[in-house]
């Protein structure tokens, strides 16, 4: 075990909660200042990535979801935002400078939070931060809510995948025109429904049985330390973001 | 037996663990729906089943965290968990007064519910996207606009094409496996006494 944890590379061998704050302190960062600040936040976002050995899967999910978004919604805004100084016109289209200014900044803003998050779902292990927010007083039932969905997704993926066979072999066709396929949803839903509520029931019953709602103290399997840099960490990472906050309000009242 | 009440009744361990499966249920439909090719969404039915067995707050709960979910993995996605919250919450709402028990009375929930949607997907896509986010009826929307329709009425529109059908059918299978669920089973939601109580009344005129 002990081996394992040491394995876990960069920001992947902090405490949990310490990369949280630096996730959140990245994404305030990226959406207080302009463009500038933001592109260099999302690239300190890629470094910190790659130091912890996922940079190459956070680069490919991040160019396939977030800088998609970017340049669709990039386009369209810079196209159809009602505008009177035209930079670029083609055809039917044209490109006005009211548009482009308002698309710079929302674009910037939904890749600084964007890649935040992402990075969050990387470098975080739910597990982790589940354990560490419990032993903080978070209630053991929100966060079974949080770690359980995480396993019941694949769980019901392969349930759906069976009732689909099933009704495809009782002759319900999937793959003809829009009409059929629409019928073919209900009775792949209904039974979906039906047994994951039946599947609730039990868990109930099953989660009873090992004391859940009992009302004393339980063992962890699971411990986490939380180092004395982590705690410096998290009082620096605490600073920087009081520190952009006020320089922002200062800047703010400056350019008033 | 006295009544259930408050947020913490509704929040039983029955609600707890089918909050999770709600949130399964939600990316599964959104993935049916994918492979079946439909032109929908489809991907709160889960919510909606969970508002209207377990009333308001865990139906917004519920809507809240599963786009949040999904947004680990899409971020783009994550303005949208507001309009799944709101939705959660009105949905409970209706389901706790009794407008989920009778087919006209759901019609008409149904139609409150598209209207609300329409209005907060017209807000958020605004406020967060300037408009045009990433789904198919963006590219509607800009057709629309530069064909000549003003910014407004092209968004309300474009947003209407796309969420009255589909709330109605998120609607409709809750409905439909409420409909078909036993009194024990209901009993056990803060919301069931609603059900049992419509199915005594019915029970009752046949006689």
């Amino acid at each position: 075990m002990k081996n394992m944890e040491n394995k876990r590379k960069g920001i992947k061998s902090w405490n949990p909660l310490t990369s949280l704050y630096l996730i959140i302190v990245l994404a305030v960062v990226s959406i207080l200042f302009d463009f500038r600040i933001t592109l260099l936040t999302v690239a300190l976002m890629i470094v910190l990535a790659a130091v912890s050995g996922e940079g190459a899967s956070f680069t490919k999910l991040w160019l396939k979801s977030l800088v998609l978004v970017c340049v669709i919604c990039f386009a369209l805004q810079s196209l159809f935002i009602p505008g009177e100084d035209v930079l670029w016109s083609f055809w039917i289209f044209a490109v006005k400078r009211e548009g482009v200014q308002k698309a710079v900044v929302l674009c910037s803003r939904i890749l600084g939070v964007g890649s935040a998050i992402l990075l969050g779902g990387k470098l975080i292990d739910m597990k982790h931060l589940t354990a560490v927010l419990e032993e903080r007083g978070m209630s053991p039932a929100a966060t079974y809510v949080l770690l359980s969905t995480a396993n019941i997704i694949p769980q019901m993926s392969k349930k759906m995948s069976a009732i689909l066979d099933a009704q495809r072999s009782r002759g319900i066709e999937t793959d003809s025109s829009l009409l059929v396929r629409a019928k073919a949803f209900f009775p792949s839903v209904g039974p979906l429904l039906l047994n994951a509520l039946v599947s609730a029931e039990e868990r109930a019953i099953t989660l009873e049985a090992r004391a859940f709602s009992a009302p004393c103290r339980k063992t962890k399997l699971r411990e986490i330390a939380d180092t004395p840099r982590d705690k410096a960490l998290r009082a620096a990472l605490i600073s920087i973001l009081v520190l952009a906050i006020g320089g922002r309000i200062a800047l703010w009242i400056a350019l008033k | 037996m006295t009544e259930k009440k408050g947020i913490k009744a509704d929040f039983n361990l029955i609600t707890i663990l089918i909050i999770p499966i709600a949130i399964a249920v939600n990316f599964i439909c959104g993935n049916l729906v994918l492979t079946l090719k439909l032109p929908l969404y489809l991907d709160s039915i889960g919510t909606f089943l969970v508002a209207i067995l377990a009333g308001p707050w865990v139906g917004a709960l519920t809507g809240l965290l599963s786009i949040a979910i999904n947004s680990i993995a899409d971020p783009s996605l994550l303005p949208f968990a507001l309009i799944a919250g709101v939705l959660g919450g009105v949905t409970g709402i209706f389901a706790r007064k009794g407008m989920f028990t009778k087919f006209w009375k759901f019609i008409v929930s149904a139609i409150v519910a598209s209207v609300v949607a329409v209005i907060m997907s017209v807000i958020v896509s605004y406020v967060f996207f300037g408009g045009f986010d990433t789904s198919g009826n963006s590219i509607l929307i800009a057709g629309m606009i530069s064909a000549g329709v003003p910014f407004w009425p092209a968004q309300v529109i474009g947003n209407f094409i796309s969420e009255v059908p589909d709330k109605f059918l998120s609607l409709l299978v809750p409905y439909l496996v409420i409909r078909g669920m036993s009194d024990r089973y209901l009993y056990k939601f803060s919301n069931g006494h609603v059900f049992i109580d419509a199915r005594k009344a019915e029970k009752e005129n046949t006689n």
